[in-house]
């Protein structure tokens, strides 16, 4: 069917959308990048200063921790924890016994409250009451002191990547919704041809999931620059700056030091590194998308 | 007005870029309730952390109720947010000090926030307020209210002094074979002698804590520097440190790492203050500095066992050190007249005489007031308080410890840096130069 003027709909029914991301979004972010170029305290209003806060940020030991955090965070997230929901998918599209019951208990650390959950891990690790003593007693290790996981720099890091790394439930779920709207005369070919399940597997599902794996990437690397509660109640970037990201370090600054010019400046850098990563991801995957076409 | 304007926006902007800490602060802003409501009612807006197990949420629900019967507080209505824990509290005061959307009254969590929100402009000037009631003025001492007083100006109401020392367990001491001094350990080493003798009969001697603002070692680290002469003292007792890379503050730092490898519990790196009075409840550990609102709770039978009230001893940090500082005080968020009027009689209530008596009975807060006459009954009603109120006169020396006097990123700084210190991954001139560090970011 022709629709008269297509141009003027599509703008009126994208207007809404447009205003409010206007108010909501480019408005808060244009003065984000204009105040992280100001001296701004809660004593004073913004003063233009230049790139001092950014030179400020960028001499700051701790601000490059938080970014080489921040980063290995992503990726980590980005490959393993959409890896896992991706292999989970594939386990539960086959529907063995109990897949519905492993379908919703997968889901039930993305329904609790973060917050929740790091009280949850903060006490089950405790070293004195938490699980880890009981628990290499039961292994018949023998310790003289019992791993403070969360205290200690030497663990805290990767205790506190797993307080949410293993839990890929949301991505399972839009990995099996995908994997439901493929044609199931593909795989019925794929069948009759001979091929085997992890055949149909390697040849036609994964193939097929390359778009919404892109999209599954794009969000958990971008969730990853935000990451915020769970550190927060679990370790507070610490011990030392183990822990630190770039959220953790901008609430710091903004809220013991006082410093919103110096926040801002981190908030420009998180803003950033958030648009570079949703370039690179949809680069990276319209790359494979184009080659493919090309073939 | 634009300018004020421009500075909400932009105020609303930095917090618009910190994402998720703002879903974590909790609920959002309550719709500003209005001057009066029809029946002529003043209504305050309060953010009240005295809250459900808190030492002191019976005293402020009391006072609450108590002075909506008073002429005063007859027209006046509360509108309640409740936040448990300080440390919650104190994060989102600061984050409102910033929007400029205080509440109308604005209690003081512990930190010291009193400059930050003076020079803010966000709350109200209480001077004249003093200057025309002299009887209430007469109430604080001078170092209680220019503890208070930013560029001249009284911005706080103190309504406590703060004073810390020792906990004891009798029955730990008895089982270790020592004798608990009547005052204090004349010397620290007497102290880590009894420490010894405690760990050789299976007993931990100390509870301490990291996380948060690291309370219980923040005690310990204030009185090693505040007992350490003359220079430690005039350290310990100043006013934002910058410089912590000093003989004394070393020294202490080193022996807080000590005493975190030797002494204390394992869960005390990376611990929050509930679980480690929950050891010294449960008999676990056998010392635990603290100030005198924890008596209330040695008798709660939710928090300790039955009896448990009668196992405490109470003494001075080694050397009759103690620490005491007058408290950062109660404020006024108000900005319309009547409001301010309210919450400044609110705040006068809350001084009264009687209700810092009251409050020391129900809460173990020390009157602000010196010349108070304490009643006899406390003697037998609270032995334990009544022995607070003789044992600080006896202190030779007193101090001030960190949440008071340090900047508030530091306190961040010492709590985040303790488990590196604790576990011997920095060095304890490490510490302090990380200390130094931090603080130096407030002269930026």
């Amino acid at each position: 069917m022709k629709v008269k003027n297509k141009g003027f709909w599509i703008v009126l029914f994208t207007m809404p959308c447009m205003i409010l991301f206007a108010i909501v979004y480019a408005a808060p972010i244009v003065t984000v990048i204009y105040t992280s170029l100001c001296d701004y305290t809660t004593f004073s209003g913004p003063e233009f200063s230049g790139l001092k806060n950014f030179m400020t940020i960028f001499g700051d030991a701790e601000f490059l921790t938080a970014i080489k955090n921040t980063l290995v965070w992503v990726v980590l997230q980005s490959t393993f924890h959409v890896s896992l929901g991706l292999v989970m998918a594939l386990v539960l599209r086959r529907k063995p016994a109990g897949w519905k019951f492993v379908r919703t208990a997968y889901m039930i650390p993305n329904i609790i409250p973060t917050a929740a959950t790091g009280v949850m891990f903060t006490l089950l690790l405790n070293p004195t009451f938490g699980v880890v003593k009981p628990f290499l007693e039961t292994l018949g290790i023998e310790v003289l002191q019992v791993p403070n996981l969360f205290g200690n720099s030497k663990y805290a890091f990767w205790t506190v990547t797993l307080t949410w790394m293993l839990y890929s439930g949301f991505n399972t779920i839009i990995f099996l919704a995908e994997m439901g709207a493929i044609d199931k005369d593909i795989y019925e070919a794929a069948r009759v041809d001979g091929a085997k399940p992890w055949q149909i597997d390697r040849y036609i599902t994964l193939p097929l999931m390359r778009n919404i794996f892109g999209t599954c990437v794009t969000l958990a690397s971008v969730a990853m620059v935000s990451q915020f509660d769970i550190i927060y109640m679990t370790t507070k970037g610490g011990p030392g700056s183990t822990t630190l990201n770039l959220p953790i370090y901008l609430y710091k600054a903004a809220t013991l030091e006082n410093n919103y010019g110096k926040a801002n400046a981190v908030g420009a850098v998180q803003i950033i590194i958030g648009l570079v990563l949703v370039l690179f991801v949809q680069y990276l995957f319209r790359e494979k998308g184009e080659k493919k076409e090309g073939r | 007005m634009k300018s004020k304007m421009l500075k909400r926006l932009l105020a609303s902007a930095v917090m618009g870029t910190m994402i998720i800490s703002l879903a974590a602060c909790g609920k959002s802003g309550d719709e500003k309730s209005s001057d009066a409501d029809d029946s002529g009612k003043v209504v305050l807006d309060v953010i009240n952390y005295h809250v459900g197990t808190d030492y002191a949420a019976d005293y402020y629900s009391y006072l609450f109720e108590e002075f909506k019967k008073t002429e005063e507080g007859k027209n006046v209505e509360f509108n309640f947010e409740e936040i448990p824990t300080t440390d919650a509290y104190n994060q989102k005061i600061k984050l409102l000090i910033s929007s400029g959307d205080l509440p109308d009254i604005v209690f003081n969590g512990g930190n010291n926030i009193t400059e930050l929100a003076a020079k803010s402009g966000k709350v109200a000037d209480l001077t004249p307020y003093f200057e025309e009631d002299a009887q209430w003025k007469a109430l604080f001492d001078d170092t209680s209210l220019e503890f208070n007083t930013v560029d001249g100006k009284i911005y706080g109401v103190p309504v406590s002094k703060e004073i810390s020392y020792i906990y004891y367990n009798k029955d730990l001491f008895k089982q270790a074979g020592i004798d608990a001094p009547e005052v204090a350990f004349a010397s620290w080493d007497e102290f880590f002698a009894a420490c010894d003798k405690l760990k050789e009969a299976g007993i931990t001697p100390v509870g301490m804590d990291s996380a948060d603002s690291g309370w219980l070692t923040n005690l310990w680290m204030s009185a090693l520097i505040g007992t350490a002469g003359d220079a430690g003292n005039e350290w310990m007792n100043t006013m934002y440190p910058t410089d912590f890379n000093t003989a004394e503050v070393e020294k202490a730092a080193e022996t807080i790492q000590k005493m975190f490898k030797e002494y204390t519990t394992a869960d005390a790196v990376g611990g929050k203050y509930d679980p480690m009075a929950t050891h010294f409840f449960n008999g676990e550990v056998a010392m635990f500095p603290n100030g005198p609102w924890m008596i209330p709770d040695f008798s709660q039978e939710e928090k300790a066992p039955e009896g448990f009230y009668d196992k405490v001893g109470i003494m001075l940090m080694p050397g009759n050190g103690m620490e005491m500082v007058p408290t950062p005080g109660d404020m006024v968020g108000a900005t319309e007249e009547d409001k301010i009027k309210a919450a400044v009689a609110f705040l006068k209530f809350e001084t009264t005489p009687e209700n810092q008596i009251k409050a020391l009975e129900m809460t173990g807060l020390q009157p602000v007031s010196n010349n108070l006459d304490i009643p006899a009954e406390l003697t037998e009603s609270d032995p334990l308080m009544a022995q607070v109120l003789e044992i600080q006169n006896k202190a030779e020396v007193t101090y001030g410890q960190n949440q008071a006097y340090w900047y508030q990123n530091t306190i961040d700084t010492f709590s985040t840096e303790l488990p590196e210190l604790a576990y011997g991954n920095i060095t304890p001139k490490e510490f302090c130069e990380k200390l130094t560090q931090s603080a130096e970011k407030n002269q930026e």
